[in-house]
């Protein structure tokens, strides 16, 4: 099961989270959901997840604001934002400052939430490889240093 | 110029005059006298010239100067004129833009069960190919049974085993029930807000006013309080016996009783008691609604009537209730007081005139 990727859901309206997930399990995903975002950024911080899609209105704390500490813990994550209608502005800011990935408007198409949820999964998975390249290629290159010093 | 150096009298030159100057003495005292009363009156005269030519002047100015506070007291009436038209220019677009508030937030407030409703509606379509499969099965296992045809049935376990088709019906069973649930809850919950909303417009008859008696719609309203509010708290009434019938729209009066009712069961703990009375007051009645609940803090006091403000979690509370129940109440030339203190609870006053006299 941990092989699975992992994706954070989080809304103040549970009928929301319990469609969206029962929306996901096409994807074969491990999903975890969370209608308080303090909650949410605890579950966060306890796994690895791939992706994270956030409501933007929530009564605690707005969702750009969610994904921006989210960010601020472990940037890996792609991050979604869910919007209703008349926050749009606030998902056009978020992904021009970068905090968000994708946006996604309330109420969504099922097809296209599959899509861009597997799309963030590949964003993600790209991005991890990425880095393993870029870890091998630097460790090897200061390999490499260090043998040439020794040269 | 001697004979003019007269005390009293201002130097004037009498060579003006054409008066002789060089006097015989006999008759000096006589021309004198006369010289000195032509004098006296040529002065005298000037003076008064003088005096008109001045009240001429400050007349002048004083109708020049009444002129301008007239056309400054006109300028003011104009300016306060404009100011009305502003006034009522800025009344109409704040009314416009709470409008505009309005139809965002109820798009938003809509936008969330239909967007729960729409994706379970599109997951309950998908779910039409496996429950045909499931019904398709059946039937042929049935036939199956009942001709006693075992390579058939045996090729039908098989097909299941192999297609996995256990799984998939098991996915089936436990979402489509789960799907439609909620979906109904979504539903409802549109309902709900679009109910709310019928208080803002006058789509339904607003001005339908007939006499109707306020205990009664008190009595009749208590009854679609929710179950487990009336059997967890105490209500008392105390309703006037005498109460005259009100002229008013009861069905809508009946939504404020409702509003007003369900925050005060919305407000108070287990151990809270509602109070409810209605009296005379003059040309009014009034009903009171007590609560021994939590109370409403006094820096949202002020906020309780907006449209969308609520204290309740998201998805429970329209946040419309009071603002719709201020509305009516209004528009029944009435109004609704409120009175509270955190931890001791709060009491809503509705004030109804008996008669709609005032109105249009």
């Amino acid at each position: 099961m941990s092989d699975k990727h992992k994706i954070l859901l989080v809304d103040d309206e549970l009928n929301i989270l319990k469609a969206c997930t029962r929306l996901l399990r096409k994807l074969d995903v491990e999903v975890f959901q969370s209608t308080v975002p303090n909650e949410a950024l605890e579950i966060f911080q306890s796994h690895d997840f791939s992706v994270v899609i956030s409501d933007q209105r929530m009564p605690s704390m707005e969702g750009t604001e969610f994904l921006t500490r989210i960010r601020e813990i472990n940037d890996d994550p792609v991050r979604i934002l869910l919007t209703g209608y008349a926050d749009t502005q606030a998902a056009i800011d978020a992904i021009n400052r970068g905090s968000v990935y994708r946006y996604l408007s309330k109420p969504w198409d099922n097809k296209e939430v599959i899509q861009i949820v597997a799309d963030s999964i590949a964003e993600y998975e790209a991005n991890r490889q990425r880095k393993n390249v870029k870890k091998v290629y630097e460790s090897a290159w200061v390999q490499r240093s260090a043998f040439g010093g020794l040269m | 110029m001697e004979n003019c150096s007269h005390s009293n009298v201002p130097q004037i030159d009498p060579s003006d005059h054409g008066v002789p100057i060089e006097l015989d003495q006999d008759q000096a005292t006589s021309e004198e006298r006369i010289f000195n009363f032509q004098k006296k009156i040529d002065l005298l005269t000037r003076v008064a010239l003088r005096e008109k030519t001045a009240r001429l002047a400050s007349e002048k100015i004083l109708e020049a100067k009444s002129r301008n506070l007239y056309e400054a007291n006109q300028k003011l009436e104009n300016q306060f004129n404009e100011l009305q038209e502003t006034q009522l220019k800025l009344a109409q677009t704040e009314k416009m833009a709470s409008i505009g508030h309005l139809a965002a937030g109820v798009a938003h407030e809509i936008n969330n069960p239909i967007g729960y409703v729409n994706s379970n509606v599109q997951l309950l379509q998908e779910m039409v190919d496996p429950v045909n499969r499931a019904v398709n099965l059946t039937k042929e296992l049935v036939a199956a049974v009942q001709s006693d045809d075992k390579t058939r049935l045996r090729k039908l376990v098989k097909d299941f085993e192999t297609q996995k088709l256990a799984e998939e019906f098991d996915y089936v069973c436990q979402d489509f029930g789960e799907a439609v649930s909620e979906s109904r809850d979504g539903l409802d919950r549109v309902a709900e807000i679009v109910r709310d909303l019928k208080g803002f417009t006058r789509l339904d008859g607003t001005n339908d006013f007939q006499p109707a008696d306020l205990n009664e719609c008190i009595e009749t309203t208590i009854k679609f309080c929710p179950a487990e509010m009336l059997l967890r708290n105490v209500h008392h009434l105390d309703l006037h016996e005498d109460l005259p019938a009100i002229e008013c729209n009861s069905r809508q009066i009946n939504q404020v009783i409702l509003n007003l009712l369900l925050n005060a069961f919305y407000a108070v703990d287990e151990s809270g008691e509602i109070f409810v009375s209605t009296s005379i007051v003059g040309e009014k009645v009034h009903a009171t609604f007590r609560d021994t609940g939590r109370g409403i803090a006094p820096d949202i006091i002020s906020q309780i009537f907006d449209p969308f403000f609520t204290t309740k979690p998201v998805g429970s509370g329209t946040g419309l209730g009071l603002s719709v129940s201020y509305q009516i109440v209004k528009n029944h030339l009435g109004e609704i007081q409120v009175v509270s203190e955190v931890g001791k609870g709060t009491t809503f006053t509705l004030v109804l005139p008996i008669r709609q006299l005032n109105r249009e």
